[in-house]
């Protein structure tokens, strides 16, 4: 009898937190979308304040940001010093394909994240500018559209691993 | 009489269902919603399903309608 009592609860307890870590995802990416925003802000203001070449650059920007997003930016800016001869957009690709599938990111995110490395180090101060306000304005937008789908799926998640917690415990005993 | 404990399982899967069936419609999932309904039928007919069957086998045999 008590076992049954024991085992319900830890079913239910295991069920409610999965729910939690599947809403976990949607937390997720509102925080790195704003956490990229921020990356980008810096690098605009690095690039238009200093003319620091691309792989300081990067180091410099990712040591500066939280720990997913910088991650990315240092790796480049590894890869990039250690000279092998890859272009940069082939580099950025390559490094979002690696990293960007474990962060929480959709495809549509990482898609425009993406565009950024067609235009750094590529053309001059004032296009390369424009090109990260424009990146920027798509990302904010994406940006809205998490944090309201982060509010409709986040209760909505837990409340269904609670519930089915339950009910599995109910059907077992 | 026999088993009540089937009962009262009975009766949480039925608030269980309900409640689902809630929280599904509210967030927007009609189709999800329907889909849990209908799993809470089967979940409940697959545990009465033998009852009911020896229900009839004791009624033919009682009024020995063969």
């Amino acid at each position: 009898m008590l076992i049954k009592v024991i085992s319900s609860i830890v079913i239910i307890i295991s069920f409610t937190l999965i729910g939690g870590i599947h809403a976990n995802t949607y937390s997720n990416r509102t925080k790195l979308l704003s956490q990229l925003l921020i990356s980008l802000q810096m690098l605009e203001t690095e690039i238009s304040y200093s003319a620091t070449p691309l792989p300081i650059l990067l180091s410099n920007i990712g040591k500066k940001s939280k720990e997913d997003i910088g991650s990315i930016f240092l790796k480049a800016s590894e890869i990039l010093s250690k000279k092998e001869g890859y272009t940069f957009s082939y580099l950025w690709s390559m490094i979002l394909d690696s990293e960007g599938m474990a962060l929480d990111l959709y495809p549509e995110d990482l898609e425009i994240f993406k565009q950024l490395g067609n235009n750094l180090g590529a053309t001059d101060i004032n296009n390369q500018i424009k090109h990260i306000r424009l990146i920027m304005e798509e990302l904010r937008r994406n940006h809205e559209d998490a944090i309201i789908a982060e509010k409709r799926n986040v209760k909505l998640y837990k409340q269904l691993g609670l519930l089915a917690g339950f009910a599995i415990a109910i059907v077992l005993f | 009489m026999i088993n009540v404990d089937l009962i009262f399982k009975i009766a949480a899967i039925g608030i269980i269902v309900s409640v689902l069936n809630m929280v599904l419609n509210k967030a927007g999932r009609e189709e999800q919603a329907m889909m849990t309904t209908l799993v809470g039928i089967i979940v409940v007919l697959m545990m009465v399903i033998n009852l009911v069957s020896e229900l009839f086998e004791t009624v033919k045999a009682m009024f020995q309608l063969y």
